[in-house]
């Protein structure tokens, strides 16, 4: 017994409107609770699809949900392992010297107000990679709300934070070992978000492939 | 898992056996097969299952392919070639395990 489209799409808003928001995650469980469905229907010889369905709900709606919230974490768990792997590419310790050097020659050559103005904007620099991939892709390539890819607001968010602490402690830049222990920490949050840039994009791109039908 | 808490520490080793028996299987498949294959007497919770797929999907040992069946899209899983050889180590690893195990238990048949 198979379901018609429109039953399949029946579940579907139904867990939509059960707060399971992201389209990869209702889209398993969609498959699960059909093809759960089929069985019975099949089992019970009965083309009654609601009440198969409202049975199969009033046994498994609560795990359902509690499946929802563990399918997040692993999504996390995906987020920072990718963002591990990225990490140990040969472009990390480039990006951080690059970075180190730069703020350096800027600290050198500009008086300490320009410093300071310049690193309190390096957060931005990350943020704006992330916001412009996650335009292009929701926006411009009609991707729909996938869990990883908006998980991946946290880290951003995390890593936008450590600077702004740093930028505090800017105020106290008067002699070389502050300055280099400011520059290396701005850098290392710069290369961390750079590559998480990279991460996203890697990621965004995987999701547009394996889901090009959902889209 | 509803039956015990034993099998939990093996459900990453049962996933792996059986894609390295299939191609490639769903989530509900698994759950099917391995509810077929113990009789009943394991029965493998949607909650318990995809963490577990999701978390072998992250550390590489899976690959995933995402296809339209029956008015729906599904989502195969199937093993790396790191899966694969992960597989042969946890199936000794499993063996070595229940061999101890009867060792303990029941001295007399290990």
């Amino acid at each position: 017994m198979k379901l018609t489209k429109e039953d399949i799409q029946f579940i579907d808003t139904y867990l939509e409107n059960s707060d399971v928001v992201f389209a990869d995650i209702r889209m398993e469980i969609v498959d699960h609770v059909a093809s759960d469905i089929e069985d019975r229907m099949s089992a019970s010889n009965t083309t009654d699809f609601y009440n198969v369905f409202k049975d199969y709900m009033v046994q498994n709606k609560a795990q359902l949900l509690k499946d929802n919230r563990q399918f997040l974490k692993s999504a996390d768990m995906k987020i920072w392992k990718a963002f591990l792997k990225g990490l140990v590419s040969p472009l990390t310790p480039l990006i951080f010297l690059t970075s180190f050097f730069g703020f350096y020659f800027l600290y050198l050559n500009f008086n300490i107000e320009t410093f300071r103005l310049i690193i309190s904007y390096v957060p931005l620099i990350g943020l704006s990679g992330f916001l412009l991939t996650y335009v292009v892709y929701h926006k411009a390539k009609n991707l729909k709300r996938f869990s990883v890819v908006e998980r991946l607001a946290m880290p951003f968010w995390v890593f936008y934070q450590i600077p702004n602490i740093i930028f505090n402690f800017s105020y106290q830049a008067k002699n070389l070992a502050t300055v280099l222990w400011i520059v290396g920490i701005v850098s290392l949050v710069l290369t961390l978000m750079l590559v998480l840039v990279c991460v996203s994009i890697k990621l965004f791109k995987s999701y547009e492939k394996q889901y090009k039908t959902l889209a | 898992m509803s039956n015990s808490k034993l099998y939990k520490g093996s459900l990453t080793t049962i996933i792996l056996k059986l894609l390295n028996e299939n191609d490639k299987m769903y989530g509900y498949e698994i759950t099917q097969r391995v509810k077929e294959l113990t009789k009943g007497e394991l029965k493998i919770t949607e909650g318990a299952l995809y963490p577990a797929l999701h978390k072998l999907e992250a550390e590489g040992l899976l690959d995933v392919e995402v296809a339209k069946v029956d008015n729906r899209l599904r989502k195969y899983y199937k093993l790396t070639e790191t899966g694969t050889k992960e597989t042969v180590n946890k199936l000794e690893e499993l063996a070595e395990y229940i061999k101890t195990m009867q060792a303990l238990v029941n001295p007399k048949l290990a």
